[in-house]
């Protein structure tokens, strides 16, 4: 049975309220309901009567919809500015986590002592610095597009916003693709190559252009998109009458 | 009607705090009913006001049940006062019209 304001929910979240405004508006139409409910329970309605009274009297889902959806200042970010939280945010966020990986993966090298910042020292890498910065690095090429990925379509099921935004945001992030590889030689050397599909000269790697890694790109193109499987799957489903 | 409800939250809220419930049974009974809206549509109207920094709430428990009062701020106090003059204007020139224009030529 559905709640008494699941369609008003709805119906705010599809306006582009956002979910906090929506989430107190109900708490407090909740108590009102409660009040007015016990109110016509002491004039000498039975529950259910006094639970219809008192439904009708805190007014029909349209007015409670439309005296919320005037205050336009309610309106979430993604509602105002989809483009930029699924267009200009996700790329952004992909290079910044990437980075904030790599600088990780080096500083716990360097505070263990796996690395000494000094030129002129070159000592074999102990070995459990070389497996755990790959492992790390492994998990950064599918962890944060996987994650992202999830975050945008939580974000659009939230809102219940179209699909089409979040598939957005995943096809930019595909586009970037980032993707990075560590290796270190038994003398100490390191090599981090950095990937992306954009056809972009960097300074790393071994010289040239960035290397792409084809499986860990298609790896990511996979776990980027799964979350949309979910939206989709999660849209059929609240589309069926309860 | 934009604003009445607006006016009279400021209002009844200007003598004490209260939480929505209560201030719609406020409005009720000082209006005698002559004005009813939909008793939800104040939370918005709520919320607003207290985005402009017109009113602040605090959410208490009183008698095992949690609610949330709204009080006036000071900014709330000025905004009913610039409300109030706007009304008694407008309430005062509708008053004119329907005098008639009689009346007018009389004075």
């Amino acid at each position: 049975m559905p709640a008494p304001f699941d369609a008003l929910e709805d119906r705010l979240l599809r306006g582009g309220i956002a979910p906090r405004h929506v989430k107190r508006y109900l708490r407090e139409l909740s108590e009102h309901l409660a009040d007015l409910t016990a109110e016509q329970q002491e004039v000498g309605f039975d529950t259910e009567d006094a639970a219809a009274r008192a439904r009708a009297a805190l007014g029909p889902d349209q007015e409670l919809a439309d005296a919320m959806l005037k205050q336009r200042d309610f309106r979430s970010l993604s509602a105002r500015f989809p483009w930029l939280v699924f267009g200009v945010l996700p790329p952004l966020a992909v290079v910044l986590s990437f980075v904030m990986w790599v600088m990780v993966t080096v500083l716990v090298g360097v505070s263990s002592g796996a690395i000494i910042p000094d030129h002129h020292t070159r000592l074999p890498l102990p070995g459990w610095y070389d497996w755990t910065a790959s492992v790390l690095m492994v998990a950064a090429n599918f962890l944060i597009p996987c994650l992202l990925g999830f975050l945008l379509a939580w974000m659009a099921q939230r809102q219940r916003m179209k699909p089409l935004w979040p598939l957005l945001g995943m096809a930019l992030i595909l586009v970037l693709s980032m993707h990075g590889r560590f290796h270190a030689d038994g003398t100490g050397r390191i090599f981090l190559y950095l990937g992306t599909i954009l056809p972009i000269k960097g300074p790393f790697g071994p010289g040239g252009p960035l290397f792409i890694h084809w499986p860990t790109l298609l790896g990511q193109a996979a776990l980027l998109f799964l979350p949309l499987a979910w939206l989709l799957r999660m849209r059929r489903k609240s589309a069926t009458p309860r | 009607m934009d604003g009445v409800p607006e006016l009279m939250i400021l209002r009844l809220l200007q003598d004490r705090e209260m939480y929505g419930y209560e201030l719609v049974q406020a409005i009720k009974a000082q209006t005698r009913d002559v004005v009813s809206l939909s008793e939800g549509v104040v939370y918005p109207v709520l919320h607003g006001l207290e985005k402009d920094g017109a009113l602040k709430s605090q959410r208490q428990e009183v008698g095992g049940r949690s609610r949330v009062y709204y009080s006036l701020t000071a900014r709330g106090v000025r905004r009913l006062f610039d409300l109030t003059d706007s009304w008694t204007a407008l309430t005062g020139a509708i008053q004119a019209v329907l005098k008639g224009p009689s009346h007018a030529r009389a004075v």
